[in-house]
């Protein structure tokens, strides 16, 4: 059970987007997306003197004892003021996955650095949703060693841990990596939306025994994409409403014809549309959030509704904020390519809608049919 | 609280039980079958299983306690329309209960009162709207039939249409003008008239699924008493308006469209296609899943404005969100019932759609019904103010353009 009550999570929600508000503006962010490591972490610094790395991290590592729902009211303000900062990966994935699986010894190592600040960590598992290149762990003495490569590790440039999805007789299992560990190699690039990425090669990696997270199996790592999921929906509502409110606003200052665009009957139905499709994947992503939290026996379901209706959601108001916006839209230099960027890749991860929809069409696939039969 | 926590409430889950066990016992298996099967329900049957939930005390539930009602919360409401639709319970027919009945209960004098409302629970009157005209359809306000006052009665001349249900109806709440002063809406007045009066003629139009539900009324000289003004003269756009707030929290359908996705799944595991289900096809479990996910957000809207409708706040005119996803999503679903049926989705043996028609049927049995339902849905952009009204609206009065 949370120890955050409704009012708490409001005043959460109400202290972050303060921050991104006074804090987090367009010169700010440029100047981050100039930097080398592509995020900042002086931002991050505060982030944990807030109290916001440790907000799902339990009270005796550190962090102050919230879960899913509290995760997702910080990665709405993170999609409402795009922030660069690796919340994702350390905070839902890596600390998820040390939380339900890692044991004493690894949580009080890893955990309470992360809710101070001190470390940045991230999950190298390719993509939940697609078709992977394994990883493969052959025992050795008193250990293991790793052989395969992971696409996608978000933020694996930073990451002063890696946690690896492998294959392990057959069985899924997660290490801890080093990136500085001989055999380890990362190469560099930059997500459509500008964040650090890296494919990772494992040549003959050493990993010792205690390096594996006991609770690591496929099943942890199930719940750890369900719980990405929706807070990968949270931060795409949070991106939706400021690329709405963007859009809506344009709408009522550009002048053409003599008269503000918003006038136009086609633009004010594109625009209703686009806030249904706002509201609709906010309402569903709340729903299956509160499910998950409740252990609602429809959770898995809402889950895979809300990632299918946010991502749908993600491409109508992406695509249209910048058609309704004509020319200027365009332009780097403007916010909103910036959160078209964003919900791209938002609408991708932990599922494009396509992935969940066939889940949810199979019907009687295990899991999805909860309460309804 | 959160709308999916709401739902799981044990005092919420033992009304939704009561009224699905209800349901299961009270629902006549002949109506329930029609409307499964998507026959055509007569007059006697909405009749019988509204009379089946006046003596339970259902029929007018979301009506204050003074008048008979049970003071149903929008959220009891909401899970009592659910779950009737669900069980395959005729459409309980809005005009009285829903409509007249809460205007003349809130505006109406204790005379009204006591004329009308017993009849309106008892569903022994039977009730129709008279709102559109030839001309004013989008354009409500810009109704032309006139009510003139002569003594203590009005001589009312015009012509209503699209009337669902007037061949059955005994009276009809009507927007007459009685002033072309000031606004248009200034000058309506919300009239009861008696569809026995003489003057009154009722035509049947026949909509594309072949089946008889609309009318055009037509109004020649018809003098209705005085007494049946409801309210103040010239204030019958208000009473009108009001009537549709009440009714927006059910504009989503959820029940309905629950049933129509039970449905849809089941065609697509009845019919083969190259020796598998459709439901084995890739492009079928998507679009299934597509439609699921919709309804599920759906009711997860829904849910949202009910949990603020439980904790005391009126929903205003942002709920025309509900029509619009309501009504697209039926649309959805059926279009998608005739898809699944493909070519046998155009054989459309309307004598099937008449309860106890023994002859052999012509392509797939189910098929008539289901063809019956999509024809129909088309009207769910339509009616009630068209989705483009709707957009309109949210426009307007919730982005402010």
């Amino acid at each position: 059970m949370s120890a955050f009550t409704t009012e708490d999570r409001r005043l959460l929600a109400d202290s972050i987007n303060r921050y991104v508000d006074e804090a987090y503006g367009p010169e700010h962010r440029a100047a981050i997306l100039k930097s080398d490591d592509g995020f900042s972490r002086s931002d991050w610094a505060t982030y944990a003197a807030l109290g916001w790395l440790g907000i799902a991290i339990g009270e005796e590592q550190g962090g102050s004892g919230g879960g899913l729902a509290e995760l997702a009211v910080l990665m709405r303000a993170a999609g409402r003021g795009l922030l660069m900062e690796p919340l994702l990966p350390t905070l839902v994935l890596a600390a998820g996955a040390l939380s339900g699986g890692g044991n004493a010894q690894q949580q009080a190592q890893w955990l309470p650095a992360i809710a101070e600040g001190r470390a940045i960590l991230t999950l190298a598992q390719d993509d939940a949703a697609s078709d992977e290149t394994p990883v493969i762990a052959s025992p050795t003495e008193g250990g293991y060693r790793l052989n395969g490569r992971r696409g996608f590790v978000l933020y694996g440039a930073a990451a002063d841990q890696i946690i690896v999805k492998v294959e392990l007789a057959g069985q899924v299992a997660l290490f801890l990596v080093s990136p500085t560990a001989p055999g380890v190699t990362l190469a560099h690039a930059s997500t459509v939306d500008d964040r650090p990425v890296s494919d990772l090669w494992l040549d003959d990696v050493a990993v010792a025994a205690t390096d594996r997270l006991p609770g690591g199996d496929a099943s942890l790592l199930a719940n750890l994409n369900e719980a990405a999921a929706l807070a990968v929906c949270a931060e795409a509502v949070g991106a939706m409403e400021a690329a709405n409110r963007l859009t809506l606003d344009y709408l009522k200052t550009r002048t053409q014809f003599g008269s503000s665009i918003g006038s136009f009957q086609v633009m004010q139905h594109r625009m209703v549309d686009m806030s249904l499709a706002m509201q609709e994947a906010s309402a569903i992503t709340w729903a299956a959030i509160g499910a998950v939290t409740s252990g609602n026996p429809d959770a898995a379901l809402l889950t895979a509704a809300a990632k299918a209706r946010s991502s749908a959601a993600a491409r109508l108001v992406g695509e249209q904020s910048i058609q309704l916006h004509g020319g200027i839209g365009m332009t780097e230099e403007y916010a909103i390519g910036h959160y078209y960027r964003r919900l791209m890749l938002l609408e991708t991860l932990f599922g494009a809608a396509g992935w969940h929809l066939d889940r949810l069409g199979g019907w009687t696939a295990a899991g999805l049919d909860g309460e309804r039969g | 609280m959160l709308g999916i926590d709401l739902m799981r409430d044990p005092a919420i889950q033992a009304f939704r039980g009561d009224v699905r066990r209800f349901c299961e016992t009270a629902l006549p298996g002949d109506i329930r079958a029609k409307v499964l099967a998507g026959q055509h329900l007569e007059k006697q049957d909405y009749v019988r299983w509204q009379k089946i939930l006046f003596d339970k005390g259902w029929i007018v539930g979301h009506w204050p306690r003074q008048y008979g009602g049970q003071d149903w919360t929008p959220l009891q409401r909401a899970i009592f329309d659910d779950e009737t639709s669900k069980a395959g319970a005729p459409w309980l027919t809005p005009f009285g209960v829903c409509y007249a009945g809460p205007v003349i209960y809130t505006f109406g004098s204790p005379a009204q009162k006591d004329r009308f409302l017993p009849g309106i629970r008892s569903t022994d009157t039977w009730w129709c709207q008279g709102y559109s005209e030839p001309g004013a359809g989008s354009d409500l306000a810009n109704i032309k039939t006139r009510a003139v006052r002569d003594g203590d009665h009005y001589v009312v001349n015009g012509q209503k249409t699209w009337t669902t249900m007037a061949q059955w109806a005994d009276m009809m709440f009507t927007l007459v003008r009685t002033s072309s002063d000031g606004k248009p809406q200034n000058g309506i007045s919300f009239l009861l008239i008696d569809m026995n009066s003489p003057g009154v003629t009722v035509r049947p139009i026949q909509s594309i699924d072949k089946c008889h539900h609309l009318n055009e009324v037509f109004l020649d000289d018809v003098r209705v008493p005085a007494d049946n003004l409801v309210g103040e003269e010239g204030r019958g756009w208000t009473y009108a308006k009001f009537l549709l707030n009440n009714e927006r929290l059910l504009g989503a359908e959820v029940g309905k469209s629950t049933r129509l996705l039970q449905q849809l799944r089941q065609t697509l595991l009845d019919i083969q296609n190259g020796g598998q289900a459709l439901a084995d096809d890739p492009h079928w479990r998507r679009r299934l899943g597509e439609l699921r996910a919709r309804l599920l957000a759906l009711e997860a809207v829904c849910n949202e404005y009910l949990a603020a409708a439980e904790a005391g706040s009126t929903p205003g005119l942002e709920v025309s969100a509900l029509k619009i996803m309501g009504s697209e999503l039926i649309q959805g679903l059926t279009g998608a019932m005739v898809d699944a049926l493909a070519v046998k989705g155009l054989v459309y043996q309307t004598p099937a759609l008449d309860a106890g028609w023994q002859a052999a049927p012509v392509g797939l049995p189910q098929a008539p019904g289901m063809i019956r339902e999509h024809l129909h849905d088309r009207a769910t952009t339509i009616y009630g103010g068209t989705n483009e009204i709707q957009r309109n609206i949210l426009a307007k009065a919730v982005l402010g353009l």
